[in-house]
């Protein structure tokens, strides 16, 4: 899907998704100098911990703004399949595991892996997805 | 809305939503009241570990569910309105998700379990489903 960019909103999309996996590492890696380094506390420890989290919030925002702003209806037809098969991957994976985390002391699962999982159960369904319209 | 009621494919997804909505009750309920009783019994970590993952198969209704309705609803607009719910609720999930877990791994908030994730999405589209129906009034 994303091998052959076309429009301005897919350019647009792709672009700002590498900035902003770039700027999660880099507030990140931050973040946890500031903790390890700093030994933050109290009022001040809770925006440090979320400045990673923002990068991902721009995503999901640009995400939307190109649903909308894709002309290509069969190219917003296959994001939408895919995201939709990365939610549906995403929400068996942790109603699964919660199950064997409460119930069979499986390792906890901490919630900062869900955004990633769901990404990966969409680029997973990518060439499925494509391979339907073949 | 008496419209959307009277879509085959809408009632078909109402029954299968309540059929699933029993079956989570129940594999709620069931391995609370059971697991218990049995696991000391059974005895070996990937027993349990079976047991707790059949349960957790239930919540793999939600893509039978959704998927089957997706495909066979005839309305367009209900299934842009769906749609655009689920893409709604799938922002604000990961939003709060992401927040709760780096305030769980920097500022050490209490842990949120794996199980509240679907619950949180099935609200968040209610909501936004409310949301997106009133854009279009």
């Amino acid at each position: 899907m994303f091998c052959s960019i076309k429009s301005a909103a897919q350019r647009r999309f792709v672009r700002s998704s590498l900035l902003s996996a770039g700027l999660v590492v880099v507030l990140a890696v931050a973040a946890a100098a500031a903790f390890r380094l700093g030994h933050l506390k109290g009022l001040l420890a809770y925006p440090v911990a979320v400045l990673p989290a923002l990068p991902i919030v721009w995503v999901l925002i640009e995400t939307g703004r190109y649903i909308a702003a894709e002309k290509d209806e069969f190219q917003r037809n296959l994001l939408v399949q895919c995201l939709l098969v990365g939610i549906g991957g995403t929400l068996a994976t942790t109603t699964i595991w919660g199950y064997m985390q409460d119930f069979a002391h499986a390792p906890r699962l901490d919630l900062i892996w869900i955004y990633p999982i769901f990404w990966l159960f969409v680029g997973l369904s990518v060439p499925v997805v494509i391979l339907r319209y073949r | 809305m008496e419209h959307e009621a009277n879509s085959p494919a809408k009632r078909r997804f109402t029954d299968r939503f309540h059929i699933r909505v029993l079956l989570r009750l129940l594999a709620l309920a069931l391995p609370i009241w059971a697991i218990p009783q049995i696991l000391p019994k059974l005895g070996t970590a990937g027993t349990a570990y079976l047991i707790a993952s059949l349960l957790g198969f239930a919540g793999l209704g939600f893509i039978v569910t959704h998927g089957v309705y997706l495909v066979t609803a005839k309305d367009e607009f209900q299934r842009t309105v769906h749609i655009e719910s689920i893409l709604w609720s799938i922002g604000v999930t990961f939003t709060v998700t992401t927040f709760w877990g780096l305030l769980e791994t920097f500022a050490h908030i209490p842990h949120l379990g794996a199980l509240w994730i679907c619950p949180m999405f099935v609200v968040f589209m209610g909501l936004a489903k409310r949301l997106v129906r009133l854009r279009y009034k």
